[in-house]
């Protein structure tokens, strides 16, 4: 098992490193989706009615199933003078685009609202809450796997299959469990930490709304 | 050209030859003759019929021939549809040529016919076209001989090659055949007709359009086991590299493949290509030329062995079901209002200019496949919302219990369950019941619903937990009760339970055949993808939407009765 850890824990890493960019490429696109969405619901002009309904129909998107929508369905297209094909990797980046503008849009609206009201701190948890919903979506980006993106998930079950033995198996997942649970919990307690500095700096009640809390896509 | 030649005959194999090409000579003749005495033409393309058994010219004449032999034989040239990019059966050499074993035996049944081969570079798509049309005299292009394909061509048998479907994965994958398939993923290409027979014995199917595109994702890691006909991966298995790391786990279904002609006026060729067929059979020429090229197979040797028992080497024995091979039938049962289907596709398009083909609808196999599919579907979300709200309660009583032990087991949970992808829990959940020897898609369905509640379940009774906290604080010493602490947290507990049905379809890695797994499996041997993930997406979409309003009503209802909570 130490020998096939070895051999295993590279190239898990460096799959890890594609369910970061997954992650970024997908925040990024949220947000530049999300916050026209946010800006019009804010304004509540003539387009707040429809950029609702958007955000409505985009908190209904099922990622996993929009996935595999665009692998299969979404032909190659042209922006500008490039030629892009719907990869895999790609069609992950998309999926969880749609989650993150609903996300972003969301707690935007909400967030502005709050500045309006003279509460900084709002503003200020909806960037933790930005940061929260990145790792949540490093961790969405595994649905790569069944749609064959290379990321850590796929290495772990590429190597899970040349385990003839259930014990090994379990003992290579446990592990992996283990290595992404150290290093996301860490993370988790340093966004609390700092979401429990903001408070305290900004005398923020602990029972007001938590904004910050994203849930998997 | 040769024909019926063997490399290194010896005396008796040139006796053979000798032998064989006296009798297809001779059959030309018998053919020649009596297609002289049915001719039903009209007077005058009789002459030019006649002129090609006798004395052959070229010329306009020639191509009005309606009878494709006499064409042929007018013309002296033999119009060959081939593949190319198809090694080692059709491809281009470095110096642009066709070469392989496709190619070579168009050169011998050319020969046999004492004509010139030319070959035209034909595809999968519009092989039958161009056969149809008239623009090749006959077809060796990789083709399956099916039931279906009889309708539009005429095929010659004996057939000259069989392949069958083969499952290829790493050598170090151990499956044992197609029922061992169950739970494991297999790349496929869209619209190959075995895609059905994976299915059904419970494999996930992985789709693609190009079967270039399996080995890619073989060699990428995206794939851990390919399905495709072995004669695509015969190339690729002779190299030392590729042979090294791969191999074939089983095979099922075996296509003959035949040469084929067209229906109307290639009778006569089809005759005395047969009569050719069976000689190479015979002599074992055709063997040889697959060994040359690396394809021979046990259904050549066998075939070899067959046409030269007694009761097939004679002429009779062409239309002996003893002695040729069947075709497949690889049709899918229709539903019996499948003609309603096409009624109300074509009134779409009508409508709308859209095109849709509601495969689901069409065939047995796919109403099944949706069905259940659809019941599955079902059953997985209310299992999982259900498991949702149980966790939530559970991990919110734990989490904030007083006995100090429980509260540190609900942590040991909560984290993994916060930091772990669900894919990989589910593959988790897989193992663990592969482990214990269940394979039944209704176990699978409740280790589905138990991770998707533990996973959503721990996150939304962390909310509750700690909204539990805060009424600890603000109504300290007196103890609220937990339902005061869901009242408060509701909006997480919907949110999560939301989270929940988005995330069910993901059950479909572990082998829950729910509807996506179903529609995905329907798209691969229907070869439809854009209603059916269409129809998908708006399933499950709808799904979200309800459970949402549902959980929205349970919220409102909540807040009306808040003072009693709260």
């Amino acid at each position: 098992m130490l020998e096939l850890l070895v051999r295993f824990l590279p190239d898990f890493l460096s799959g890890l490193l594609v369910n970061f960019q997954i992650a970024i490429c997908a925040l990024l696109g949220g947000m530049l989706l999300g916050a026209p969405l946010a800006a019009a619901r804010f304004h509540n002009g003539l387009a707040a009615t429809p950029a609702a309904w958007l955000v409505a129909l985009l908190r209904t998107v099922p990622t996993f199933v929009v996935m595999f929508f665009m692998v299969n369905v979404v032909p190659d297209f042209q922006l500008g003078q490039r030629h892009f094909a719907m990869t895999p990797w790609l069609a992950v980046v998309a999926s969880l685009t749609l989650y993150a503008a609903a996300y972003v849009s969301d707690h935007a609206v909400e967030a502005m609202r709050q500045l309006r009201s003279g509460s900084p701190v709002a503003a200020m948890l909806f960037v933790m809450g930005l940061v929260r919903a990145f790792f949540v979506m490093v961790l969405s980006s595994g649905f790569g796997a069944a749609v064959g993106v290379v990321e850590a998930t796929t290495v772990t079950l590429r190597t899970i299959e040349t385990l003839p033995k259930a014990g090994d198996r379990l003992l290579l997942i446990g592990v992996v469990i283990v290595i992404f649970t150290a290093c996301f919990q860490l993370i988790y307690h340093l966004i609390n930490h700092w979401r429990g500095k903001l408070n305290q700096r900004f005398h923020r009640p602990v029972q007001a709304a938590r904004l910050e809390g994203a849930e998997q896509p | 050209m040769r024909m019926c030649s063997v490399e290194k005959s010896g005396p008796a194999m040139r006796a053979m030859v000798a032998i064989c090409r006296l009798l297809v000579l001779g059959s030309m003749l018998l053919l020649g003759f009596s297609a002289a005495a049915q001719d039903t033409r009209p007077p005058q393309q009789a002459p030019a019929a006649q002129a090609t058994t006798t004395a052959p010219t070229k010329g306009k004449n020639c191509d009005d021939a309606v009878d494709v032999l006499s064409r042929v034989l007018c013309t002296k040239t033999l119009r060959v549809g081939v593949r190319t990019g198809y090694p080692p059966f059709a491809f281009e050499d470095a110096a642009g040529a066709l070469q392989g074993f496709e190619i070579d035996l168009a050169h011998q049944l050319a020969g046999s016919l004492g004509v010139e081969p030319v070959l035209v570079v034909v595809t999968p798509a519009n092989r039958l076209a161009l056969l149809g049309e008239g623009r090749v005299d006959l077809v060796i292009a990789t083709m399956g001989h099916t039931l279906q394909r009889d309708r539009e061509a005429l095929f010659v048998r004996p057939h000259y090659y069989q392949s069958q479907t083969i499952v290829l994965g790493r050598k170090d994958l151990q499956i044992g055949g197609l029922v061992k398939l169950r739970g494991n993923t297999v790349c496929v290409t869209v619209g190959n007709s075995t895609n059905a027979e994976l299915s059904v014995n419970g494999a996930r199917l992985k789709l693609f359009d190009k079967a270039s595109s399996l080995v890619d994702e073989l060699r990428l890691g995206g794939c851990s086991l390919v399905a495709q006909d072995d004669s695509f991966f015969a190339s690729y298995l002779q190299q030392p590299a590729f042979a090294e790391a791969y191999d074939s786990k089983f095979g099922f279904a075996p296509l003959p493949w035949g040469v084929a002609v067209a229906r109307d006026g290639g009778e006569r060729l089809a005759d005395v290509l047969a009569l050719s067929m069976q000689q190479l059979h015979i002599s074992g020429a055709l063997q040889a030329l697959a060994k040359k090229h690396g394809v021979d197979s046990p259904f050549l040797a066998q075939q070899h062995r067959l046409w030269s028992s007694s009761q097939c080497a004679q002429i009779s024995a062409l239309n002996d079901p003893a002695c040729v091979t069947a075709p497949l039938d690889n049709q899918l049962q229709p539903t019996s209002f499948a003609p309603l289907v096409d009624r109300l596709e074509h009134f779409i398009y009508r409508a709308t200019g859209t095109r849709v083909t509601l495969a689901m609808f069409k065939t047995w196999v796919a109403l099944d496949l949706l069905l259940e599919g659809v019941w599955f579907s079902l059953l997985l979300v209310m299992g999982a919302v259900l498991a949702t709200w149980g966790f939530a309660l559970a991990f919110g009583a734990g989490l904030t219990s007083q006995r100090r032990w429980l509260r540190v087991a609900m942590r040991c949970v909560l984290w993994p369950m916060q930091s772990t992808p669900l894919i990989l829990l589910m593959i988790l959940a897989g193992v663990v019941v592969g482990a214990m020897g269940a394979t039944s898609p209704l176990v699978a369905l409740a280790a589905a619903v138990l991770v998707l509640g533990l996973f959503n379940g721990s996150n939304a009774g962390q909310a509750v937990a700690e909204a539990m906290l805060t009424l600890r604080e603000e109504r300290a010493p007196a103890q609220p009760a937990l339902s005061a602490a869901v009242y408060r947290a509701r909006a997480q507990m919907v949110a999560f339970v939301v989270n929940a049905t988005r995330g069910s379809p993901a059950a479909s890695v572990m082998g829950v055949p729910e509807l996506l797994a179903a529609l995905t499996d329907v798209a691969s041997f229907s070869s439809e993808r854009i209603t059916t993930y269409t129809f998908l997406l708006i399933f499950y979409m709808v799904l979200v939407a309800v459970v949402h309003k549902l959980a929205n009503v349970w919220q409102s209802r909540l807040a009306l009765s808040g003072g009693a909570y709260a």
